[in-house]
């Protein structure tokens, strides 16, 4: 198990977040799979350079929301349902949705000028297409 | 034993500086950064603890013995090393190595040499024609080859550039891996404790300001910015360490920053624009300048 | 506290470094001794008296330089809190650099000593100057010994530096003294060698200051709070 996350002391995103982030993208890209053990808390800290209480603190927050399971003696481990990942799906839904409400409150917009906004992003959205994923791309060497 | 330190209103005087009641206690397997301006007292700490200097009162336990009684036996599972520590310039770090190899059993000669190579040291060299960075290498690798229990390091990585910095960081993320190993270290680069230490403990005068897990102590202190009026009532506010005003905008900084921190600013009148989280830096300095405008 | 040592095989590494550390200027010293005797050995009766106050006077410099190199440099140097990290009491590094700088001392010191006992011994010279020469060897030892402790007691570097110099401005007295004492004088010139009570009293004497020396100094240093 590749237990070398890609964490930065520069990032404006707190240790454990980074963590619990990084974690949870394993997990759901399927790199970490359901019942897989995790790096032990001290290995982990030792090989990405952070103390151990803010792996600690991560590990808590992935239990907390479902993503781990902890076996006292055993270690940590993925958790097996697949509810973890919706849940923590719609936990990032949440967070993105208040701070939507944050930004628009400080620009000061009121609710119709916010559903307003919002409408004219979606149909934005649906006019720009995604890319035909067949179309040959010109940079490869053949 | 479950504590690598223990110290209990430990005092110390000196003709213009003293150390006041200090309690602090380290327990085994973690990593404590000392933090505090030059002065504050923390290189008195690191030296009682070695023995170096004897307390005139309280209690110093390491390892779970006392000192200065056990001083042999708790000095041989220590590793000390601070700015103000010289080897012998005329001798090479070889003769060192092999010193200090003869004294500690637990000298582990592979590890030894993977860290000359990682920390960039000749060991045919004199130490009189070392620099600065090399020298503090030099001496990190004596301490680290023989795998203490407990280290005591003075400003590991002061003076050093960006990528020794990372080796000593590295070495010290190696000796974390073991929960029987404890580091205490000071330090400048406030990066270096915000990263690997469990706890801070905060020196200032000579005596403990504060000493917490670190992820609680950065937990209560945020930066908030806000619109509105000053009032008195703001510096009264509890845990406030600094408030800048510029119209119509206001900074305050707080230490006790909980749930009902943000209410009580509302009470006042005042609109939250951005709340963020401060480096250890900016803690260590907005601390430090409020107490001296106390 | 406890005065001897904690841990012998420690002291021993701390003597076997000081030498390691000092063997460069002990060769040098002790070559510049060596040429000494000689010239003592071979020359007139004048070059021999001159020979031999060169070599007290070497004698001494190889002492306060030992005792420099060793105690106040290792100070200025910084190096004591290296050696003080070591698992060792500090009656273990009283013990290791009073011995150190003793066998440092005793190289240089028996040569001389036991080169102008040869000297006088094998040569026409007055064999009566032998217990002379014994109470002034000795006065040099003693001399060395109490420089020593003062220094291993007495951090401060101003107030070393002032017991070495007055301790070495009393060689010249001394040796007036002692060559116009009764009991040593008549001797000086003939053949005998006569152990009579004043030199066996100065001899005592001698031995008891080296004795109180380190005592004193070991009851000083075991009782410091900082070895810094």
């Amino acid at each position: 198990m590749d237990s070398q996350l890609l964490l930065s002391p520069h990032s404006s995103t707190p240790m454990y977040a980074q963590i619990v982030e990084q974690v949870v993208a394993k997990v759901m890209a399927g790199a970490w799979r359901a019942g897989d053990v995790l790096p032990s808390i001290r290995e982990l800290a030792g090989n990405s350079r952070v103390s151990v209480i803010t792996v600690k603190r991560a590990y808590l927050e992935l239990e907390r929301a479902g993503v781990i399971v902890t076996r006292q003696g055993k270690g940590s481990f993925v958790a097996d349902t697949l509810d973890a990942t919706r849940a923590l799906a719609a936990e990032e839904f949440q967070a993105q949705l208040e701070g939507l409400l944050d930004a628009a409150r400080k620009r000061g917009l009121s609710r119709q000028d916010l559903m307003d906004r919002i409408g004219q992003a979606l149909s934005r959205q649906e006019e720009t297409a995604p890319p035909p994923l067949d179309e040959p791309d010109r940079r490869t060497p053949k | 034993m479950s504590s690598a330190i223990v110290l209990e209103g430990v005092r110390k005087q000196y003709e213009d500086f003293a150390l006041h009641d200090i309690d602090l206690a380290l327990p085994a397997g973690q990593v404590m950064g000392l933090v505090g301006v030059n002065g504050a007292g923390k290189s008195t700490l690191l030296r009682l603890l070695m023995g170096l200097v004897r307390a005139d009162g309280g209690k110093v336990e390491v390892l779970g013995q006392r000192l200065p009684q056990a001083q042999v036996a708790v000095k041989r599972d220590i590793g000390y090393a601070s700015d103000d520590m010289r080897l012998y310039s005329g001798q090479t770090l070889r003769w060192h190595m092999d010193f200090i190899r003869r004294i500690y059993p637990g000298w582990d000669e592979a590890y030894a040499q993977d860290l000359l190579k990682r920390f960039d040291l000749r060991p045919q060299q004199l130490l009189g024609g070392f620099s600065h960075g090399q020298r503090v290498k030099a001496l990190l690798l004596l301490i680290f080859a023989r795998h203490p229990r407990l280290l005591l390091l003075d400003e590991p990585t002061t003076g050093l550039d960006p990528v020794a910095r990372g080796e000593v960081l590295d070495a010290l993320a190696d000796v974390l891996r073991d929960e029987q190993r404890s580091i205490l270290f000071s330090s400048h680069n406030t990066a270096d404790i915000e990263q690997i230490a469990d706890s801070i403990t905060f020196l200032h005068d000579g005596r403990v300001v504060a000493s917490r897990d670190k992820e609680s102590f950065l937990d209560h202190w945020r930066r908030i910015l806000c619109r509105g009026e000053w009032t008195n009532a703001i510096r009264q506010l509890p845990g406030v360490a600094s408030v800048r005003n510029s119209a119509p905008l206001l900074e305050l900084k707080t230490g006790a920053f909980d749930a009902s921190t943000l209410p009580a600013l509302q009470a006042l009148g005042l609109a939250v624009e951005s709340v963020e989280p401060m480096s250890l830096e900016d803690i260590f300095v907005t601390t430090v300048r409020g107490s001296t405008h106390a | 506290m406890n005065w001897l040592a904690s841990d012998a095989a420690m002291v021993r590494r701390l003597i076997v470094k000081d030498w390691q550390v000092y063997q460069k200027q002990l060769a040098g010293f002790v070559a510049g001794l060596l040429l000494a005797l000689g010239l003592v050995g071979m020359g007139t009766p004048l070059l021999a008296s001159a020979g031999a106050l060169l070599l007290l006077v070497l004698l001494l410099v190889v002492g306060s330089y030992a005792i420099q190199s060793s105690v106040m440099v290792e100070r200025k140097q910084q190096t004591q809190p290296f050696v003080m990290s070591l698992p060792v009491t500090p009656m273990d590094v009283f013990w290791g650099k009073l011995l150190a700088n003793l066998v440092i001392y005793l190289v240089p010191f028996l040569l001389v000593s036991g080169g102008l006992l040869a000297l006088v011994l094998t040569t026409p010279r007055p064999d009566g100057t032998v217990p002379w020469l014994a109470v002034v060897t000795l006065f040099m030892l003693a001399n060395f010994c109490l420089s020593l402790c003062v220094v291993i007691a007495v951090d401060s570097e101003g107030w070393n530096v002032f017991a070495m110099l007055a301790l070495m401005t009393l060689i010249g007295p001394f040796l007036y003294w002692v060559s116009s004492m009764q009991g040593i004088r008549e001797h000086l010139q003939g053949d005998v060698i006569v152990w009579s009570p004043q030199v066996l009293g100065l001899i005592g004497g001698e031995l008891a200051v080296i004795g109180i020396a380190i005592l004193a100094a070991g009851w000083v240093h075991a009782r410091k709070a900082s070895f810094l």
